[in-house]
């Protein structure tokens, strides 16, 4: 098991140097200049340059890649061109909300794929009418989805608000940023269900596509579990089919929803970015929709490293549980 | 056995809406006892140093916190003093003599007077920011009494009361606060990133990056107190949200960024308003000069003459713009002086262009819907013409690279411009002259160049101006750009809100000083 641990943390450090690889030539082809937006597009031209030189910017691209490597090494990010601040310092502050938005997102999807899953499964009254709807929202796209949402429970019914983290005055700061969590450790209930209610659409929308993906490949794995031999010997010896189905057919078709799982987090991260500028939400995918337009090498280049050594860990996590749940797949 | 799922079926329905059923309702309109203005921003301006802030999104918060010698009367070409009380200008053009405000404070109490304004010339040229050219060809200042300040240019600069009226032109900044928050020789840069440091009618007194701003009345403000004395900028990116928030009364005012239905529907609601200022932006078609299409200046002459400047602004602005009449924004030439305005010929395209019968062109763009829509309609004229035109979006960084990479110019490129000051040197300097710093397509008039270089050098005011008409003739005679319309800054807002007040080069931004509700 160590031995497969260390090969997937070894995988994550080259899928790191590739990312920056990538980013560097793809940095390189674009005809952008993101000099002459940091120092605005009236400046004269000495001035560009001399922003130019002071950046770093003049230099060949292997010596610029090579620069960025070694800050990678030491935790240097650069300073982003927009903000003018270290791109780990906006990370550390953007992050909190991300992570919180993602966490949500995956207790929303994970109920959603377990009951579509299930339901259909089993083929209980009102599957096809509950899959059929879910199926109906994952296929729209995000942004009208996310904008359909705020039409309909901000804008016509008043329940949620459309944007932003939180509304009550004073929220709590600190110690894990997860608005939901620091509320209830200073003791703000109404600040945890505040941040709870802004959580609701934005983490809904993003949950939408990977709830539908997991759950469809959990009906197909549980409907080929429960024709299995070992479920028929269930049956015969008296079993319930519920208990059939959560105590045999469950833990037994997990492995492959569980990769999906794995693989639809790309979904997920690639949904931050378009949900979070549709409900305001200040995570890394707004800091990286920001830092797009005006060419912010070291934002783009850090929030996507970010994402990517994310990306990594969860799968290797998915992997490691894979492997607990059946020990075969680590042979 | 239908117990667990259904209890899961539930919970898997309902987990996601019930939290959110606790009722809850938009916020209350201000503009009704409040005190507190709510705005938006569209994306995270950068920092708000006035000495390096450059851009568009956030200039509402630079205006109402700092303030330098000159500005424009509302909606006027016309200069005034702001704090500076008089000027005088020597005959050579060199030598700028300012009176100063007396009684005029920073925001933290330290008095405003001739010496602050000398640091503040001083750390501008330091920094060496964007806006740092307007002070390039300072030689010196002195401040030889409290309220007394003198510049000493190089050689005369004719938009120079121009550059310290612009918005983005020098200011005060408090050299006291510099001094306490200066670290690693920043001239205070990274405090003033998110703070401030003016005299201005509000002071920044909070910022929590990407998600809000807060301003709050200056007590120390010389002139009359603003009546909201807190002003709240949440950061919405979305546009659709914006708007739905103004709607739902959790917003006062948007200020930019939606299309002409949205504005036209915002109207119709009686709760809300939306209101029009003149501005200098001016909406154009760049042309290629490389182009193979647009190259020969009879092709660019049949492409303006074919273009409808009145149907195009009505159907796409509505009243968000009128149909462009003056080669040059308003107010830097005399109106008529260089006037723009053709007989429409909807099929003159098409027999300049026979020979280029099935030619691939590609329409650029660099802005938002209604740019989009104008360079659709474009296409269309263009397809009818017999071309075969393709659109292509420009974001900020690849339009304002278009200077230096030719390969990547579109034969025409849609975009809507604004100088950063009402003199007609700030828009030639900038978009017009071969090495002009914006000249996107890199298109010019050598005998414009020639005379507008000469024009800026002419301390007399009336021979300068003289040149620059010439200049302007010139350049008008290329068909480098053709107008479409002059576009104004909308702002929609609750109908609470009255007292409004704009600069002509003022972008997304309003007095926030000026504002109060009705009645």
């Amino acid at each position: 098991m160590i031995s497969f641990i260390s090969r997937r943390i070894a995988g994550a450090g080259a899928v790191c140097l590739g990312l920056t690889v990538v980013l560097f030539i793809l940095q390189h082809m674009s005809a952008v200049d993101p000099v002459r937006i940091l120092v605005g597009p009236s400046a004269p031209q000495s001035v560009v340059e001399e922003a130019r030189h002071r950046l770093g910017y003049d230099q060949p691209l292997v010596v610029q890649w090579f620069h960025y490597l070694q800050g990678l090494v030491t935790g240097n990010l650069q300073t982003s061109l927009r903000t003018q601040r270290p791109v780990t310092t906006d990370l550390g502050q953007y992050l909190p909300a991300s992570i919180e938005l993602a966490l949500f997102a995956i207790v929303i999807a994970t109920v959603l794929a377990l009951t579509l899953g299930l339901l259909t499964a089993a083929r209980k009254k009102g599957s096809g009418l509950f899959s059929g709807g879910l199926l109906a929202l994952s296929s729209a796209p995000t942004f009208l989805l996310a904008l359909l949402a705020v039409l309909l429970f901000y804008s016509t019914l008043h329940w949620l608000p459309a944007t932003g983290r939180i509304s009550v005055d004073n929220p709590p700061t600190g110690p894990t940023g997860l608005l939901t969590v620091d509320g209830l450790l200073h003791g703000r209930l109404d600040a945890t269900v505040d941040a709870v209610r802004h959580l609701i659409l934005p983490a809904t929308c993003l949950a939408m596509l990977p709830a539908v993906a997991v759950g469809r490949v959990l009906r197909s794995s549980l409907t080929t579990a429960m024709g299995s031999e070992y479920v028929r010997t269930a049956r015969a010896k008296g079993m319930s089919n519920s208990r059939i189905l959560f105590r045999h057919g469950l833990r037994n078709s997990a492995v492959t929803p569980l990769s999906m799982a794995g693989l639809q987090l790309g979904t997920l991260f690639a949904g931050l970015v378009i949900v979070e500028t549709v409900f305001a939400w200040p995570g890394i995918g707004l800091y990286l929709d920001q830092s797009i337009p005006t060419a912010d090498f070291p934002a783009i280049a850090g929030t996507t490293l970010l994402l990517g050594v994310g990306y990594v860990l969860a799968n290797t996590a998915v992997d490691i549980i894979q492997t607990v749940l059946d020990p075969r797949i680590v042979r | 056995m239908p117990r667990p799922l259904a209890a899961l079926a539930t919970l898997g329905i309902f987990a996601v809406l019930a939290a959110g059923c606790t009722g809850g309702s938009p916020a209350s309109s201000s503009g009704s006892g409040t005190t507190t203005l709510r705005l938006a921003l569209s994306a995270d301006p950068s920092p708000l140093d006035p000495d390096t802030y450059y851009e568009a999104e956030g200039l509402q918060i630079t205006t109402a916190t700092y303030q330098g010698l000159l500005t424009y009367e509302p909606s006027s070409p016309k200069i005034t003093g702001l704090l500076a009380t008089s000027w005088s200008v020597s005959p050579d053009g060199k030598t700028y003599r300012f009176v100063l405000r007396s009684g005029v404070k920073f925001n933290d109490g330290t008095p405003f007077d001739a010496a602050a304004m000398k640091a503040s010339f001083e750390r501008r040229t330091a920094l060496k920011g964007g806006p740092s050219y307007m002070l390039a060809a300072v030689a010196s200042t002195e401040a030889p009494d409290a309220t007394t300040f003198v510049v000493h240019l190089k050689q005369p600069v004719v938009p120079f009361l121009d550059y310290l009226a612009s918005p983005y032109g020098p200011v005060a900044v408090n050299p006291t606060a510099v001094a306490a928050h200066a670290t690693g020789g920043d001239h205070g840069a990274g405090w003033l990133a998110t703070h401030s440091g003016g005299t201005g009618p509000y002071v920044l007194s909070d910022v929590v990056k990407t998600t809000k701003y807060e301003l709050t009345a200056n007590p120390n403000y010389w002139g009359t107190k603003p009546y909201y004395s807190t002003v709240d900028f949440s950061v919405i990116p979305d546009f659709s949200s914006q708007s739905l928030e103004l709607r739902g009364g959790q917003l006062d005012m948007v200020l930019h960024g939606l299309d002409t239905r949205d504005y036209t529907s915002l109207a119709a609601n009686p709760v809300l308003q939306v209101q029009n200022f003149p501005t200098l932006f001016k909406v154009q078609v760049w042309v290629n000069p490389a182009s193979r299409v647009f190259g020969a200046i009879p092709v660019r002459q049949a492409l303006r003459d074919s273009l409808d400047t009145k149907t195009l602004t009505s159907d796409v602005y509505g009243n968000r713009a009128s149909a462009s009449t003056q080669f040059y924004p308003v107010g830097m030439l005399p109106d008529g002086a260089v006037a723009d305005t053709w007989s429409p010929s909807p099929d003159a395209l098409k027999t300049a262009v026979e020979a280029d019968k099935g030619r691939d062109v590609v329409v650029g763009y660099y802005g938002d819907n209604s740019l989009k829509q104008l360079a659709n309609t474009l296409q269309v004229s263009l397809q009818q013409a017999g071309l075969s035109a393709t659109v292509r979006s420009y974001n900020p960084s690849q339009v304002f690279a278009l200077p230096t990479t030719p390969a990547q110019r579109p034969d025409l490129l849609l975009a809507a411009m604004n100088p950063d000051a009402v003199h007609i040197d700030t828009w030639m300097s900038v978009y017009q002259e071969a090495q002009a710093p914006v000249n996107f397509l890199g298109c010019s008039a050598p005998a414009g160049d020639a005379l507008a270089t000469r024009a800026a050098a002419t301390a007399d005011p009336q021979q300068s101006l003289d040149l620059y008409e010439q200049a302007a003739r010139a350049y008008q005679s290329s068909l480098c750009w053709i107008n479409i319309a002059d576009l104004n800054d909308t702002i929609a807002a609750s109908s609470k809100l009255t007292g409004w007040q704009h600069l002509l080069p003022w972008i997304f931004t309003v007095d926030l000083a000026t504002l109060r509700p009705k009645g």
